[in-house]
């Protein structure tokens, strides 16, 4: 039973036992990962790689990459206001879904009783309709002459602005069908945070804004942003919403595009709007992928 | 009823060593429990026993066989684990019997083992419950249930009882003894309470950040540690820093001067006095070392006193519970034994005997001998 | 918990509730609800508040052989795409959550990271790809774009799933004697399974309501409900598309009930979360 000093640093390597479990088991799951990997890259990875090429090289004539396809479209002032609508109507889409959502999942977070209840399976809902039906009820609902209309009529408000074929419809339906998600992803966080964190700020006085601001806020920011990003970028590139319930012009991108695509057989065109609509949510897209990466970290 | 040999165990998680050379001889039907601190890496080496880890050196043979290259499911052993045992979609008969199942045994076979080792842990009744259903003592029972159905070689237990509450913890580890007892099978038992191990161990090995430190009967790890660590953590102790005065033939521990034993340490060193509670004897004020009377804690059937002795610290005394001192005094404090520790094997030293008051007053310690 | 502290005058915060909840009621349901009146009109005129009912608008629906064909091609691609994801994605989503190989998070994040572009951009790419193979206006097309949004889903909630699952309980079995394989069918994936059930529910659902890409890459003779939809909105009277809403919602219902007990906010919110 001798009594050893600990020894200063252990020897370097692993036993060979070891170091070939590690081997196989690093084969296997790599080789799991493949077959999704690889319909991913098919799918996506190629597709968006051949499209930023192709918009590159656009004249045969012309040697080397190009900025001549996105110079024109660029150029042309309704593709200019297109651009310009999308990020506006996304942005604005955004704001009141988080506006709603945030108060919504605080309440779902704290409140107990009947009312939370039904208000949990309640925002769910838009989750299970399809945004095909979702805009077309939309369109029932606010067009003049529909369900809103006649009950603003019946209470004696014979005029108001349209609220669908324009903007205002395209933001109430992403609002409609957005709202579900963005509740569970900042619900999930606000779940996260345990109840004696809020608690202890309450024990040393902190009010209810108080506590919100400094206790819930920060230590929800990645879901949050997560959020906010997934938000945009579903927004941002959303076709069948601004197709059915927007307006002729201007138009959201995704309308533009497919238009490009399917009407005017501008194939070229309608992927190099693509690749822009892509820069721009990678823009929002990195931060998207920071915050899960950040999270993905804590979890591993 | 199977030996166990580690020799050499590494295991490296990064560059942080988990275990390092560990070498280990667990006898044949012997109850042995790995005891430290959390990050001793008791658990890693319970685990590499049971085939989880692949050690990154050294080797671990049952019954001489070596086992280290045998994944879990072919090495003989069964392990039970602190939580997260039952398989919740399976019935209590359906966890026992998966074992018995996987080798083939004929169905009738495996309805009498599971009937049988259900009884043997005190549930007979539980076959038809799902795990959600029992207790958490409950269900670790059931777990030691299908360990022991499958009549492995060694029996592996990684704190099971740690989830449990203080009562039902101290009833399960009894069961467990008395089971192993029964049975006769060679055990290893993981964990980090020291109560515990000195209660159910036929031997305990300490361990501390990788290493072993010593292995022992609880007995002999309580009556003579082999390093500070283990005195310290091994029941209560009190340490006192210590010198060693060559001239004088004395090794002073805070107010105390004790006969220096038989050893080679030069003069001046400085090492540790280790004296347990009950080794400290009241004394009345005046007659030894002056302490002051912190706090008087009374546990029933007996006194702990805590002091504060100058040089040496705040102190705690068992007593009996006759004449407590009260708090606030001042006492007398003598040291009856102790064990001093400098490098390599600790030396037991004896107290001074307690003073003799001459007729004339005067307060004379008698010189042991020099 | 701290029930109610959220609210610091009862009866006030009561009435406030009440009302934001029938605000927000009105706000989800109106639509679903007009949409279904619509369904059940034979006409609605202005102003009344409810139409006249007549199930004629059903017949014509029924009777319509594009619509026909559109339902078969619905209920023929999105089981298909489903299952094809669910087979090579679930134990991808095993490897994610258990096993440790190079370029895991990497791989891991890049399955999330295809949700960062914008779905339409990615149709029309794929399209001129499609093109080039001469995938378009068939049905591998069609299932290839379906799974382009169940590949996700099926990486996603099914890797938190397995995550979840402790890890002793797969240790526990191989130390019972049963080797990886025995213990990932008749351990791993048992309890794994309302969690799986929840993904495929949300996978299915995916493939089914998919009408972007289909526009794009099955027109003209391989439409799914989805997107017959389209043109019934554009071009037909009211009750045509609202009957045939009904129609393409009934998957979606019937997954709804089936879901319920699936749906506690854990499962959601955990590939939600990821």
């Amino acid at each position: 039973m001798a009594v050893r000093a600990p020894a200063a640093r252990p020897p370097a390597g692993g036993s060979p036992q070891g170091r070939r479990r590690a081997w196989k088991e690093g084969a296997l799951g790599l080789g799991l990962v493949l077959p999704p990997l690889l319909v991913l890259v098919f799918l996506i990875v190629l597709p968006a790689a051949n499209a930023i090429v192709d918009t590159l090289t656009p004249d045969p004539a012309v040697k080397g990459l190009t900025p001549m396809l996105y110079a024109r479209l660029l150029g042309s002032r309704i593709v200019r206001s297109d651009i310009v609508f999308t990020v506006v109507v996304t942005l604005v889409s955004v704001a009141v879904t988080f506006g709603l959502s945030y108060p919504l999942a605080l309440y779902l977070r704290f409140a107990r009783g009947r009312l939370a209840a039904l208000l949990a399976v309640l925002f769910t809902i838009p989750l299970f309709v399809p945004v095909v039906i979702a805009s077309f009820a939309m369109i029932t609902f606010l067009v003049n002459h529909g369900v809103i209309s006649t009950v603003l009529y019946r209470l004696g408000v014979e005029r108001f602005p349209p609220l669908v074929y324009n903007a205002t419809g395209i933001v109430l339906t992403q609002v409609w069908a957005s709202l579900p998600f963005a509740v569970l992803i900042l619900g999930a966080g606000l779940q996260a945070i345990d109840d004696s964190l809020i608690d202890g700020a309450r024990d040393v006085g902190a009010g209810r804004l108080r506590t919100f601001g400094s206790i819930i806020l920060p230590l929800n920011v990645t879901p949050t942003m997560i959020a906010l990003t997934l938000l945009f970028i579903n927004v941002f590139g959303s076709f069948t919403i601004p197709y059915l319930v927007g307006g002729n012009a201007p138009q959201m991108l995704g309308v533009t595009m497919t238009n490009y695509l399917t009407q005017y057989l501008r194939r070229s065109e309608a992927v190099t709007m693509a690749v822009m609509a892509f820069a721009i949510s990678a823009v929002v897209g990195a931060v998207y992928v920071l915050s899960v990466s950040r999270r993905e970290r804590g979890a591993a | 009823m199977s030996s166990l040999s580690l020799r050499g165990l590494e295991k490296r998680f990064g560059a942080h060593a988990a275990v390092h050379d560990l070498s280990l001889e667990v006898q044949d039907g012997e109850f042995m429990c790995l005891l430290g601190p959390s990050g001793c890496g008791k658990t890693t080496t319970l685990r590499m026993i049971g085939g989880f880890e692949t050690p990154d050196g050294g080797d671990i043979r049952i019954d001489g066989r070596a086992v280290t290259a045998l994944p879990p499911e072919r090495r003989p052993t069964a392990m039970v684990f602190q939580r997260y045992n039952l398989w919740p979609h399976m019935s209590v008969a359906g966890n026992v019997a998966f074992g018995l199942r996987v080798r083939r045994l004929p169905k009738a076979q495996i309805e009498a083992k599971v009937a049988e080792v259900l009884a043997l842990v005190g549930l007979p009744d539980a076959a038809a419950k799902y795990p959600h259903q029992l207790s958490g003592g409950q269900q670790q029972r059931i777990a030691v249930a299908r360990a022991l159905v499958l009549e492995p070689k060694i029996l592996l237990l990684d704190e099971p009882f740690s989830n449990l509450d203080a009562r039902l913890r101290v009833r399960m580890r009894e069961e467990v003894k008395q089971l192993q007892r029964a049975i006769g099978i060679t055990t290893v038992f993981v964990t980090h309470d020291q109560e515990e191990a000195l209660t159910i161990a036929d031997r305990i090995a300490v361990m501390r950040e990788g290493v072993l430190e010593q292995v022992d009967t609880p007995q002999r790890l309580y009556t003579h540690p082999r390093t500070t660590f283990v005195a310290d953590f091994i029941g209560t102790m009190n340490l006192i820093p210590a010198r060693v005065e060559r001239r004088a033939g004395l090794v002073t521990a805070g107010p105390w001067r004790l006969p220096l034993p038989a050893v080679t340490w030069p003069d001046g060193a400085a090492g540790t006095l280790a004296v347990r509670p009950e080794d400290l004897a009241i004394e009345p004020a005046g007659t030894a070392a002056a302490a002051h009377v912190r706090r008087v804690i009374n546990l029933g059937h007996y006194l702990q006193v805590l002091v504060d002795v100058r040089d040496a610290g705040t102190l705690r005394l068992f007593v009996g519970k006759e004449a407590p001192p009260p708090e606030g005094a001042t006492i007398g404090i003598r040291v009856v034994r102790g064990l001093l520790f400098n490098d390599g094997e600790p030396v037991e030293v004896e107290g001074e005997r307690p003073a003799v008051v001459t007729r004339g007053g005067a307060n004379t310690s008698p010189a042991t001998g020099r | 918990m701290s029930p109610g502290w959220f609210w610091a005058v009862e009866g006030l915060r009561r009435a406030i509730g009440l009302g934001a909840f029938l605000a927000l009621a009105a706000f989800i349901l109106g639509p679903l609800v007009t949409l279904l009146l619509w369904a059940f009109a034979g006409s609605w005129l202005f102003p009344n508040l409810l139409p006249e009912f007549s199930l004629k608008w059903w017949a014509y629906v029924l009777a319509n052989g594009d619509v026909t064909k559109a339902i078969r091609m619905s209920v023929e691609s999105a089981p298909i795409a489903t299952l094809l994801s669910a087979l090579i994605c679930v134990p991808a989503a095993y490897a994610f959550a258990r096993l440790r190989f190079p370029g895991r998070r990497a791989l891991l994040l890049s399955f999330l990271s295809a949700n960062a572009f914008p779905k339409i951009g990615l149709y029309v790419s794929i399209a001129t790809l499609f093109y080039r193979l001469n995938l378009m206006d068939t049905f591998a097309g069609v299932v290839l774009i379906q799974m382009v949004n169940t590949l996700l889903f099926m990486i996603w909630i099914p890797t938190g799933t397995f995550r979840g699952i402790n890890t002793n309980l797969e240790e526990a079995a191989r130390d019972a004697g049963a080797g990886p394989l025995r213990t990932f069918f008749q351990i791993t994936l048992p309890i794994a399974l309302p969690g799986l059930i929840v993904a495929v529910l949300f996978a299915f659902l995916a493939a089914f309501d998919e009408a972007q890409g289909t526009l794009i890459v099955g027109t003209p003779n391989h439409i799914t409900m989805p997107v017959m939809m389209y043109t019934l909105v554009l071009s037909y009277p009211q009750p045509v598309g609202a009957v045939f809403s009904v129609l393409l919602s009934l998957p979606s219902l019937a997954f709804l009930l089936v879901a319920q007990r699936y749906l506690r906010a854990g499962y959601l919110a955990a590939g939600y979360s990821l």
